[in-house]
């Protein structure tokens, strides 16, 4: 017997997910799940008016990064259309493209998918998915389920974490 | 065990096996099967089997004799491929029952199937006409109709039948069919009366009936709006003797309000489908698609006969293309057909009792698959069982992509189907959180909008102890369409 990790229903060995909250209960996922690629320090990022530091010089094959404000973490976002960012937790049904588990997101109230960012030619939209504690721009909450626009230097607070969009400028 | 196997199968060895692999082989199965030591019922028949295998095997000249005669490799010549993914490598020797998946996939081998004429078609429509069809559900019935029949090639035969509690035939079986001469036999058709199903597929079956040939695609196409009363089981005594014919019943069901148990069981068990149609306007695009499809036809009137190991049950079989629908759960299955530029793609769930702790191999299931391809006019019978080793691993490898993928929606089915159970044990706080859990899931898998009419009826549930009719159409059908290779919920698919 297996137990799932969520609501504790016994199911039998070899499945895969949970016949009750349908949640999966074993170890597999082939999502890749980007995590951090290294940390630098963009200068003067306060909490609340957003500055515009440069674009990191890492930047090379990526459109947008975002920086994690406690930490000055920076997380580059391949060139794919659409992420998912929220956290993950064990036995997850689907895990979030970007994954802030890693930044105490549980403790900043970030949902398990907290946000949709869209890509499209030097522009990034954000779209909140219904998260338990909302998506603010700059300290403005934004509702859920619709498209937000974001400019480079934007902050993004999910929860209580708040992060710096940074887009890379085009043909400077 | 079907006689199908061959004689290496039945002692689950492969073709090189050596004289001790094969002595051993046979020991061990005798030791477990033999009738002094195993009374199960089914256990004398296997042994005998395993016994006539060992006979010849075990003679070096008569093993050479049977290896020349049989086929070494009977898919060879098949125009198509099967293949099996399982959902994990083997099986444990564990105290408890255990689970494994089998995801089978037909699929047209290149090359085949290009120069594709369909033989002529033989389609009955059968059209609801009770008083709720009044108005604009019935006009573009009506209009999607005579579309279809101008479609036809003259080889084609086609009949059409109005039925509220009564039956008549708008248009008699016939070919050449010369639409503008009967259109208006099909606009004068007004709504009244009551939904009598089995009148309508009774009268329909017999317009079928008199153009059948074995080698034609026999089709009954049933378009409807109400619920029929009383009639369930005549109904699906006639769709067992159409499916003894392999006739295909289809239907198409409109708004909220019709038997949506009732014609999935008779697609289930005719190989037909059993679609939800959400806004009339989409009649005609599902009638355009069904003729589409009927005209790509490669392969027909297959069907997957079979029996299940010892201690192994069938717990569920889901078909996941061409279209997806729940099989039945013990043989047949009938799949319908397989259209080119698709697969037959269909997902079993088996559960396992514990084995002895001697058997190495476990039987899964053995039988045989049957289809048609009626462009060659040709049938194939081609024999099929899965075998899975039984072996102790530490970590167990991870399941194939494709079956977690399949699973992970097919899982969300089966909830909707489980908690539409307890609604009707009365259970509806265990129901309703069922049904958040599926609008989560849902909304993780990017359908929103399913999600949200999920989130809509579990309010409805709280407060009227039951989901709407529309709603629970809404989930069942939108679920299910999230297994089509395009994933899309019909829904969103306008």
């Amino acid at each position: 017997m297996i137990s799932c990790k969520k609501c504790n229903s016994q199911e039998l060995d070899g499945a895969i997910f949970c016949s009750q909250c349908g949640t999966q209960i074993i170890n597999a996922t082939d999502t890749t799940t980007i995590h951090p690629t290294g940390v630098i320090k963009p200068s003067g990022i306060s909490d609340t008016t957003p500055q515009f530091p440069p674009p990191p010089p890492e930047f090379e094959n990526s459109t947008v990064a975002l920086c994690l404000i406690p930490t000055e973490e920076v997380i580059f976002l391949p060139n794919e259309k659409s992420f998912t960012i929220g956290r993950s937790t064990e036995g997850q049904l689907v895990v979030p493209d970007v994954d802030l588990a890693p930044f105490n997101a549980y403790e900043a109230g970030v949902s398990r998918l907290h946000t949709n960012l869209k890509l499209q030619e030097h522009r990034a939209v954000v779209k909140d998915l219904g998260s338990a504690n909302g998506t603010r721009i700059n300290g403005k909450r934004i509702s859920a389920h619709a498209e937000h626009v974001l400019a480079h230097g934007d902050i993004l607070t999910l929860g209580k974490l708040k992060l710096q969009i940074l887009i890379k400028r085009t043909a400077e | 065990m079907s006689l199908k196997i061959n004689f290496y199968e039945r002692l689950g060895l492969d073709r090189n096996a050596s004289r001790t692999e094969i002595q051993q082989a046979y020991r061990e199965a005798a030791r477990r099967l033999h009738p002094d030591v195993n009374i199960e019922p089914g256990a004398t028949e296997h042994f005998i089997h395993i016994k006539e295998a060992y006979e010849i095997l075990s003679n070096p000249k008569q093993r050479q004799v049977y290896d020349h005669n049989s086929d070494a490799n009977p898919l060879a010549s098949l125009p198509v491929r099967i293949e099996t993914l399982f959902s994990r490598e083997s099986l444990q020797h564990t105290p408890e029952p255990q689970i494994i998946y089998a995801l089978i996939t037909m699929g047209i081998l290149p090359g085949s199937g290009k120069t594709l004429v369909a033989p002529p078609f033989n389609i009955s429509l059968i059209l609801d006409t009770s008083t709720s069809m009044k108005g604009a559900r019935l006009e573009i019935v009506k209009a999607s109709a005579i579309e279809l029949l101008r479609q036809l090639r003259p080889q084609d035969t086609a009949s059409v039948v109005a039925f509220d509690d009564r039956a008549t035939a708008a248009l008699e079986a016939s070919s050449h069919i010369n639409v503008p001469g009967i259109e208006n036999r099909i606009h004068a058709l007004r709504a009244s009366g009551g939904t009598e199903i089995f009148q309508g597929l009774d009268a329909g079956y017999k317009e079928l009936e008199r153009f059948y040939k074995p080698q034609h695609l026999n089709h009954i196409i049933l378009i409807t709006d109400g619920h029929t009363y009383g009639d369930e089981a005549d109904c699906q005594k006639l769709a067992d003797t159409a499916a003894e014919q392999n006739i295909t019943i289809s239907s198409l069901g409109i708004g909220g309000k019709w038997n949506d148990e009732l014609l999935d069981d008779l697609a289930t068990r005719t190989g037909g489908t059993c679609i939800y149609v959400q806004n009339p306007t989409d009649i005609r695009n599902m009638l355009n698609q069904k003729l589409i499809r009927l005209e790509k036809t490669y392969a027909e009137k297959i069907s997957f006969q079979f029996e299940l190991g010892a201690g192994v049950n069938l717990q569920y079989a889901f078909q996941l293309q061409p279209d997806a629908g729940v099989l039945a759960k013990k043989s047949p299955l009938r799949l319908g057909s397989l259209p080119t530029q698709s697969q037959q793609q269909i997902l079993l769930e088996f559960t396992v009792d514990p084995l002895p702790q001697a058997v190495k191999q476990a039987l899964l299931l053995s039988g045989e698959f049957a289809f048609t391809i009626p462009s060659e006019e040709k049938s194939f019978q081609l024999p099929f069982y899965l075998t899975c080793p039984i072996q102790e691993t530490a970590v167990p490898a991870p399941p194939p992509a494709a079956i977690r993928n399949a699973l992970s929606k097919l899982n969300l089915y089966r909830m909707q189907e489980q908690a539409q159970h307890e609604i009707s044990q009365g259970e509806y706080n265990q129901a309703q959180q069922r049904l958040k859990n599926v609008a989560t899931h849902l909304f993780a898998q990017g359908e929103t909008e399913l999600a949200r009419t999920v989130l809509k009826e579990v309010e409805h549930l709280q407060t009227n102890q039951s989901l709407t009719e529309e709603g629970v159409k809404r989930i069942k059908y939108g679920t299910r369409a999230l297994l089509l290779p395009d994933g899309k919920s019909q829904d969103s698919n306008k």
